[in-house]
Order: structure tokens, then C-alpha cells, then sequence
């Protein structure tokens, strides 16, 4: 239980009304100051009724991208049979939520839709949800944790690079990224976990009784990788800007149809053949943090593309330049 | 901001303003200010902006300068001076309410503007202006926390104040009744009550003439078990005459500690006596009005005085209202003989007085008979008036009276008697008092008023004080059984709310013991409270056991039918697939391997376990043949 801004102006009168009561033993004035007494004692009782076997939930449709709003929905339950709630509102101070739900009517469930936008990336937890009623005056605030720690990621901001890939594609020429459809298959071979559905070939399919994928020219891997360097001498926005770039470049090319995967210093991911599989991505990048170079990940990966992005001149991924079919450097972005 | 919020808010203000006037304790200069806050709510409520917060900070500025001015020079009084800060501040902050939070500093300001006016005056109608301020608060504080929170009033919130604005009464009342009392004037505060009962120690000749003219309540007195006939509520006595004024001389008086809250002054009441439960309005001083001779006095003062005249005094700290019960004998007062010299004294220059009783008095012997006689002449000779020439203007007021425009009221007569007494060596005196009231045969008790004031004779006769009233009656006023109705909320008032005191609140705490643990409580309101409880509580427990055995049987009632499908097709599915025996429903369904089947099963178990132990509310007779359908379409599938 909170005391608020107006709690605060009624224990001050109420202390003022109390003190004039008693210095004059004037009755009316002691009828003033049980007003004020009666007033506070109410609030605290009533309030405490209204947020009794209320609970709530808050429902946020992912994936959830910083920079870019979201609608998040706050759910209220009334469990009770017969008084409706008022005036309820829940709140996480820390991840920003915040809703007020009017009424809640008895065994009924209020559900309040607002937009968020979350500034950072990384895990937001949202284990200080909680709900609070000044119903019915305002004088205190009563408050109820809500006992269902949840969390959610929040992806690094998208930035715009269809400027950068096009840059890139006109540069390297017909070779440097290669159009990832519309190309003759090589060879059929059963499906593997992660094969895009676009690559079953159906009618082999039919014919095999099992799932059967179209096979690419041999030597020219459609494959993309994006080398994110995530070494510790970086300034933290520029970090951030190279991780927000990774993101960016994965999902682009991801949604072109460009199986792409993420190489950091410490980490590779699989190739992104699936939704699922590029949140996996998704999910590497918005808890990124700066790593000590693993041996092996900086390795040659045969013919696969690679797109470097450097954040520190000094990074031991600099390395990889040489094959690299284009290199963004975070620092001048 | 509603609508009805700014107009609540406007009421709200527009109640404390009217208190603060009805008191007619406050200058008029500063009532130019109401109907500029007036405009101010009117310009809120049609949606007018607020004004400059430039100008109306230069505004507040100007009015603490004025206020601290006003405490020190202007009224140089502090409760008049916070009320005109009030008026000017209710003014300022009409143009400036911006937010909800604006309204509630309204509020607390109209608060102090109600502890003013209870410091200024307490009529019966501030009864009425306390519970519609306390009714529209509850509103209005609810509407304003609203208002902050969402724009639009949710649906039954209204319900919900009403609610609560009829709980808060009973809340107040027992707030009122329970908060500890105590008067300590710390802050060397002064109680704003006019003293309007009662005498001073030296009383003027013509001084009575406004008191007679007003029909102010003066004291309420409830006698019990029979009514005295002509009461003459006995107060001050005065002994000498002295420049057209008569003076009280006892100065001493024999005090009495009011340990317990009762003072007997004899030794053994007599039965018979006459109880009179008194409500005084603040008296100028201590003396008690009661029929002759007080015998006892039951009050909450520290000291109790009595004098030799038979005067009967309690001490007060403050001018308040003065609440006690007294018990007459119903006797005439003793004549102290070693003090009859002081009955005697006899202005010089008043030989016509004392002719003039000689000549009324000739040929009777006897002081009774001189008594009567002066009496009959006064009354036969003289004419009653409260339009007399100013006591100032023609130098002996008395002689004038009596030789040259023979009218007058109360005072010339009595005074008139008593001189004429005591140039004959009779022993008299003045006493000052009430006589009769209006008997509310409602309420049951008199409504004395100051028209009520009078001044009669005691002439020592014999071992006596004798009571002789030479004023002529006046015509007694009637009262519709609306005043009378009106009059008894007038007492309720003044003796409940107003005369509440710390003897009240431990009297009626004291009732709340058990019956039989103390001596003097006869345990009726606890017998009533305790069963009051006991009914109480035994309602609630049956309530919720009741409650509680209906739920059972409800959910028993519509879950069974869920609970045997879900036993049938579980035992279905063992008979079917002996391996799924003795497993759960997941485990079982993944030994299936018809797909189809399975599909179904998960579906049925999914929608049981959502009906079963879902958190919703319990499941409709629509669901359970959803329920009974899906199981039987699984066995069917099966088949």
C-alpha cells in the first residue's frame, strides 16, 4: 500500500482538521476530522476488496523488434462472483508496461490493448508486473504482485540495407551473391531437417513416399554468411549498430530466401533455411555480448558468401576480409 | 474533466462559501469575491481554458501578503483573517483548476473553510450543510480519483459512490463517537462562540431591554416525571443597588472538587426531588439555572461553587456549551441571618421611594402583607413595556418608573419592589433568571429563550427566602408542531453533535461492557451490541457455509457428468488397447497409431482437461454434449 500525491494533502488536512479539534474542542470540527479519518479508513478497506482474487496476464505477439511498437495486451481476471473491479491498473515499471483497465466485471476477463516500443534489445523480464488500485479515492495505492514471472526476447532494432545489398550485388557482378531461386537443380536427395519446403521436389516426393529436396548446382553454395565482430574493443553504440546491422542483413536476406546464418567471434549458428531456425538467429543477436575469439569459428568456410561486419579496426575478424564478398564497417555507418 | 465533476466541485465550494456566510461572523468587504469564483466555475464548467498562471500567481502572492496583513493589522483576528484567505484562494483557484488533483486542493481548502465557520457559529442548519458536504465529498473525491485515471466513468462506478457515500455516514458517526476528546488550547486558541445565556456579575437597569427582544434559544430543560407549574429557573442573585445598577457581592463561595462528576450539597437527598437535565448555550459565567433549591449537580466541571446567596457556579475553562443535570428540592432557600444587613442596603437620595412604600404600606404589620401590598400596587399602578427612556437620560430610572411613566419591564418592577422593601426594613433582593418556556409537548421538554430572561423578589420572611413577582404576565407565544418538531433537531443537535462531550463518549463506552461488570451499568446496549454481534456473526457463518454447500453441490451437479465421460472413455480406450491400461491420457494416446483416432482423442482429453481444471466458470450443459459428442465420435471413428 502506496501513499499518493492526494493521500498526502488529506494526511496533512486531516493531521491540520485533528490538531484544530483538539486545540479548540469544538465538536463539529471533530465531525471534520472523522470525515477525514473515515475517508482514508474507506479507501483502504474498500481498495483493498477491490483488488481482492484479481489477477492478470500480459500477452505481447512475438517476434518483438527494439526501435519498432508492438501492441501489448494486459489481461485482467476477476475471479469473483459477484462485485465487478474498478479502476485497475497494471504495471511493469521496468520493462515500460502499463495499462489501466476501467471496469472488471465479476468472473469476467478485461483485456486493454496498448503499444510499446522497446528502445534495447536483449531478455525483458517482466517479474515486477504488478497490479494497483487507488479505487476508491486515490488516497493510497494498493498493490499486488502478480506471481507469474514471465520473459520475453526483444530482437535488435531492423535497420534499412536494401541499399547496402543492391551496392553489392551491382558491384560483385553476377558471382558475388547469387539469385537464390530460379536456378537448375543438380541432384534430388531425401529431406533434411531445415530444408526450406520451397526446395521439395514433389513429384519425387509422390513417387518415394518420403520427402525428397532439389539439390543446386554443385560448387556454387547458395549459402550466406554474415560475420558479426563482436570483440571487446568496440564502443558500445557502435556494438550495438553492428548488431542491429546483423540482424538486419539476416533478415533481409533471410526473406529473399538466402539460407543465412551468423558467425561471431565465439559462435556460429546453422543456416537459416526456416522461420524458426532465424529466430534461432534472432535470438543469438538480442543477447549478444562481446566475446574472446573461439578457436575454429574465424575458419575458411569453402564457397559459401560472406558479408563481414567490423566494429573494431583492431578485431581479430579482419582476418576474413580477404574472401569477405562485401565488408560493412560499423564505425562509419 | 466531466461535466458533473466540475459541477460537484462547484457545490462542493458553493456549500463551504454558504456556511461561512451563515455564520455572519465575517466582514463583508471580501464578498465581492464569491461571484468572481462563481464566474470562475462557470467559465470551467462551460470549457473555458484556465487563466494565466502568471497573473494568477501574482494573484496568490498579493492575497498571503493581504492574509498576513489582515491576521495582524486589518481584523487582527486569525480565524476571520484564514476565512477571508479562503474566499480570495476559492476565488484564484477557480480560474485554475487544470487537472483532477486541482479539484481535491479545492476540497481540502473548503475543508478549512468548514473549520472556520464551526469556529464562528453552530446552528442547527450547519447539521444539514455537514451532511451534504460529506455526501458530495465522497462523490466528488471518488469522480476526481476517476477522472485521473480514465476519461469516461465505467459503468456502475456511480453505483459503487452512492454505495459508499451511504457507508460513510455510519463510519463518520462512529469516528465522532470514538475519537478521543480533548480541548488542551495548546495554540492558546480562543473559543469564537458568542456568550449569549445567562448574567454578568453587575447588571445595568435597561440592559435587559435587548435581551427580552430576542427569541434566541437560550437553554433546553427536560424535567423529570411531572412539569413544574410557572418555573422560575433560578440563576444570579444580587444584593446591592449602586448607581442604577444592581451587583453581585459574594465574591467567595464554598467549592466543591467534582471528583466523580456529581456534587451533593446536602447531606441526605430527600425524596421528591425535582431532576432537571439542563443544555446551556455558552453562559457569560458559571452560575446554573435550576428550580429552587439545587440540592445536587451532576456536570463535568473540576469545581462547583456555592455561594451563600444559594447561587450555584461550576468553573468552565472555555465558553462552551454547559451541559449538566441538576436536583431541586423544590424549597424556598434559607435565610442566613448573619448576612440579612446586605439585604438592606438602601440608595441615598430615594426618599420618594421610601414614602411612597410607606403610603402603600400603611397600617399592615407584617412583612408578607407589605409584600403583597407592594405587589398589588405595582401591578395595579404600573403598565408593562419594554419601551422605556434611557436609564442615562433621566438620572434616577426607578423613581422615574415609578412616579412619572410608571412602565416598564422585569427590572423596574422588581427593582422597584426590592428598594421599596428594604427602605421598610424588609430584607429583599433581586434574582435574576428564567422564567418559564415553551413546553415542547414533543420533545418533552422546555425551550427556554432569552425573551425568557426575568428579574423577580426574595423578601426574607421568617426563616425564607419568599418569591414575590410584581412583573405583570405577559401573553406566552405558541408554536406550530413544525417549530416544535424543528426545535427538537435543534436539541438533538446542540446536545448530541455539538454538546458531545469526553462524560458522553465514556458513558456510552461504559454501556459497551458486559452486562453485570460493573455495578453502575445496567448492561442494556451491551446486551444489544453483544446481540447485535451474535446475530451478525452467526449470519455470516451460516451465510458462507450455506454459500459454500451450494457451490458444492453446483459443481458436483455439473462436473460429474464431465468427469464420468472422461472415467468411460478411458476405460473404453483400456478395453480397446490393453497396453494404454493403467497409463494417462497423453501416455495412452501416444500408443496409438491410428492418427485419425488419436486427432480425436487429444481433442476430447484437450476439451475435458479445459472443462475439468480450467479456470473458467463451470461448464454449460452445451459444453458437456460437445463433450459427449467428440467422445463419441472417437468411439465411432474406432469402430
Amino acid at each position: 500500500m502506496k501513499l499518493t500525491r492526494e493521500g498526502k494533502g488529506l494526511l496533512v488536512t486531516g493531521i491540520l482538521v485533528a490538531m484544530a479539534a483538539l486545540n479548540t474542542g469544538n465538536n463539529l470540527i471533530y465531525l471534520l476530522a472523522s470525515l477525514m479519518a473515515s475517508l482514508g479508513i474507506l479507501d483502504m478497506v474498500a481498495g483493498w476488496f477491490n483488488l481482492r482474487k484479481l489477477s492478470g496476464d500480459v500477452v505481447l505477439e512475438e517476434p518483438v523488434y527494439a526501435g519498432s511498437s508492438k501492441t501489448i495486451s494486459c489481461r485482467f481476471f476477476n475471479d469473483r462472483r459477484y462485485r465487478p473491479a474498478f479502476l485497475v491498473s497494471m504495471k511493469d515499471v521496468a520493462a515500460g508496461i502499463s495499462a489501466v483497465a476501467p471496469r472488471v466485471g465479476a468472473e469476467e476477463m478485461t483485456e486493454i490493448n496498448n503499444t510499446v516500443t522497446f528502445r534495447h534489445r536483449g531478455r525483458i523480464y517482466l517479474s515486477d508486473i504488478q497490479l494497483s488500485s487507488g479505487y476508491p479515492f486515490g488516497f493510497y495505492r494498493n498493490v499486488v504482485k502478480l506471481n507469474n514471472p514471465k520473459s520475453f526476447l526483444v530482437y535488435p532494432e531492423l535497420v534499412d540495407v536494401r541499399g547496402l545489398l543492391s551496392g553489392l550485388c551491382s558491384v560483385s557482378g553476377s558471382g558475388a551473391l547469387p539469385h537464390p531461386s530460379g536456378e537448375d537443380f543438380t541432384d534430388i536427395r531425401p529431406y533434411q531437417q531445415g530444408d526450406p519446403m520451397r526446395d521439395i521436389h514433389w513429384k519425387s516426393t509422390a513417387k518415394a513416399g518420403e520427402l525428397m529436396v532439389k539439390e543446386f548446382r554443385a560448387g556454387i553454395s547458395r549459402q550466406v554468411t554474415v560475420a558479426l565482430d563482436t570483440s571487446a574493443g568496440a564502443a558500445p553504440e557502435i556494438f550495438e549498430k553492428g548488431i542491429s546491422l546483423a540482424a538486419s542483413l539476416v533478415e533481409m536476406l533471410f526473406s529473399q530466401g538466402y539460407p543465412v546464418r551468423l558467425k561471431t567471434l565465439a559462435q556460429v549458428s546453422v543456416a537459416a533455411r526456416s522461420r524458426e531456425q532465424l529466430y534461432h538467429i534472432m535470438d543469438m543477436l538480442a543477447l549478444l555480448q562481446a566475446e574472446e575469439p573461439e578457436p575454429g569459428t574465424l575458419d575458411e568456410d569453402g564457397q559459401e558468401m560472406l558479408l563481414l561486419i567490423v566494429c573494431n579496426p583492431d578485431s581479430p575478424i579482419k582476418k576474413l576480409e580477404q574472401q569477405a564478398a562485401g565488408v560493412f564497417n560499423a564505425i562509419r555507418l | 474533466m466531466q461535466s458533473g465533476y466540475k459541477w460537484t466541485l462547484f457545490f462542493i465550494v458553493a456549500v463551504s462559501h454558504t456556511a461561512l456566510l451563515i455564520t455572519g461572523e465575517m466582514p463583508p468587504q471580501l464578498f465581492f469575491l464569491m461571484p468572481v469564483t462563481v464566474l470562475g466555475y462557470l467559465a470551467l464548467i462551460r470549457g473555458r481554458s484556465a487563466g494565466n498562471r502568471i497573473v494568477l500567481n501574482v494573484a496568490a502572492f498579493v492575497t498571503l501578503i493581504f492574509f498576513i496583513t489582515d491576521m495582524f493589522i486589518i481584523s487582527g483576528d486569525l480565524l476571520i483573517a484564514v476565512g477571508n484567505l479562503t474566499l480570495a484562494f476559492h476565488a484564484i483557484k477557480s480560474f485554475d483548476i487544470r487537472t483532477p488533483g486541482d479539484g481535491l486542493q479545492v476540497f481540502f481548502m473548503s475543508v478549512i473553510q468548514l473549520v472556520v465557520a464551526s469556529e464562528l457559529a453552530q446552528p442547527l442548519v450547519f447539521a444539514v450543510i455537514f451532511l451534504v458536504f460529506m455526501a458530495s465529498s465522497v462523490l466528488f473525491i471518488m469522480a476526481s480519483y476517476q477522472a485521473e485515471e480514465v476519461e469516461k466513468m465505467p459503468r456502475g462506478l456511480m453505483t459503487s459512490g452512492v454505495a459508499l457515500t451511504l457507508l460513510v455516514l455510519p463510519v463518520v458517526t462512529m469516528m465522532f463517537v470514538l475519537i478521543p476528546r480533548g480541548a488542551g488550547g495548546l495554540l492558546g486558541s480562543r473559543n469564537r462562540q458568542k456568550a449569549m445565556s445567562g448574567f454578568d456579575d453587575k447588571v445595568s437597569i435597561g440592559a435587559f431591554e435587548e435581551v427580552l427582544s430576542s427569541a434566541d434559544v437560550v437553554m433546553r430543560i427536560t424535567v423529570a416525571g411531572r412539569q413544574p407549574v410557572a418555573p422560575y429557573w433560578r440563576g444570579k442573585v444580587f444584593e446591592t443597588y449602586e448607581q442604577n445598577a444592581w451587583e453581585n457581592k459574594w465574591t467567595h463561595g464554598f467549592p466543591y472538587r467534582n471528583r466523580k462528576g456529581v456534587v451533593q450539597f446536602v447531606r441526605k437527598l430527600q425524596k421528591g426531588g425535582i431532576v432537571q437535565d439542563v443544555l446551556l448555550k455558552p453562559p457569560k459565567s458559571g452560575t446554573v439555572f435550576g428550580l429552587s433549591e439545587i440540592a445536587r449537580i451532576e456536570c463535568d466541571s473540576r469545581w462547583v461553587v456555592q455561594y451563600p446567596n444559594g447561587e450555584v457556579a461550576v468553573s468552565r475553562r472555555r465558553k462552551k456549551r454547559l451541559h449538566y443535570r441538576v436536583v431541586s428540592t423544590g424549597r424556598r432557600p434559607g435565610v442566613r441571618a448573619n448576612t440579612l444587613d446586605l439585604y438592606l442596603q438602601f440608595p441615598e437620595g430615594m426618599k420618594r421611594t421610601h414614602k411612597l412604600a410607606k403610603t402603600i404600606t400603611a397600617g399592615i404589620p407584617d412583612a408578607a402583607g407589605k409584600c403583597r401590598a407592594i405587589v398589588n400596587w405595582l401591578k395595579k399602578n404600573c403598565s408593562y413595556s419594554l419601551k422605556v427612556p434611557l436609564a442615562e437620560t433621566v438620572g434616577n430610572p426607578i423613581e422615574d418608573f415609578l412616579f412619572e411613566t410608571k412602565k416598564g419591564y422585569c427590572e423596574y418592577y422588581a427593582t422597584a419592589m426590592v428598594l421599596m422593601l428594604r427602605s421598610l426594613g424588609v430584607p429583599a433582593r433581586i434574582v435574576a433568571g428564567y422564567r418559564g418556556g415553551d413546553f415542547n409537548s414533543y420533545g418533552g421538554y422546555y425551550v427556554v429563550r432569552q425573551a425568557n430572561a426575568h428579574t423577580w423578589v426574595e423578601a426574607a420572611i421568617g426563616p425564607r427566602w419568599v418569591r414575590f413577582d410584581p412583573t405583570p404576565v405577559t401573553t406566552e407565544s405558541t408554536h406550530s408542531m413544525f417549530e416544535n418538531y424543528l426545535d427538537i433537531l435543534g436539541f438533538a443537535w446542540d446536545r448530541y453533535i455539538v454538546g458531545y462531550s469526553v462524560e458522553d463518549r465514556q458513558a456510552l463506552l461504559g454501556q459497551l461492557k458486559w452486562p453485570g461488570s460493573s455495578t453502575e451499568n445496567n448492561g442494556v446496549l451491551s446486551a444489544v451490541v453483544i446481540s447485535l454481534l451474535i446475530l451478525v456473526g452467526v449470519t455470516l457463518i451460516s451465510g458462507r457455509m450455506l454459500f459454500l454447500w451450494r457451490r458444492k453441490c453446483e459443481f458436483r451437479k455439473r462436473m460429474q457428468p464431465v468427469s464420468i465421460l472422461a472415467i468411460q472413455v478411458m476405460e473404453w480406450l483400456a478395453r480397446k488397447y490393453p497396453e494404454t491400461k493403467g497409463l494417462s491420457w497423453r501416455e495412452s494416446v501416444e500408443k496409438i497409431q491410428d492418427l485419425p483416432l488419436r486427432a480425436k482423442l487429444t481433442s476430447f482429453f484437450n476439451e475435458y482437461e479445459a472443462l475439468r481444471f480450467g479456470s473458467g466458470p463451470l461448464p454449460t450443459n452445451q459444453q458437456v454434449e460437445n463433450l459427449k459428442s467428440l467422445a463419441s465420435e472417437a468411439r465411432t471413428k474406432s469402430k
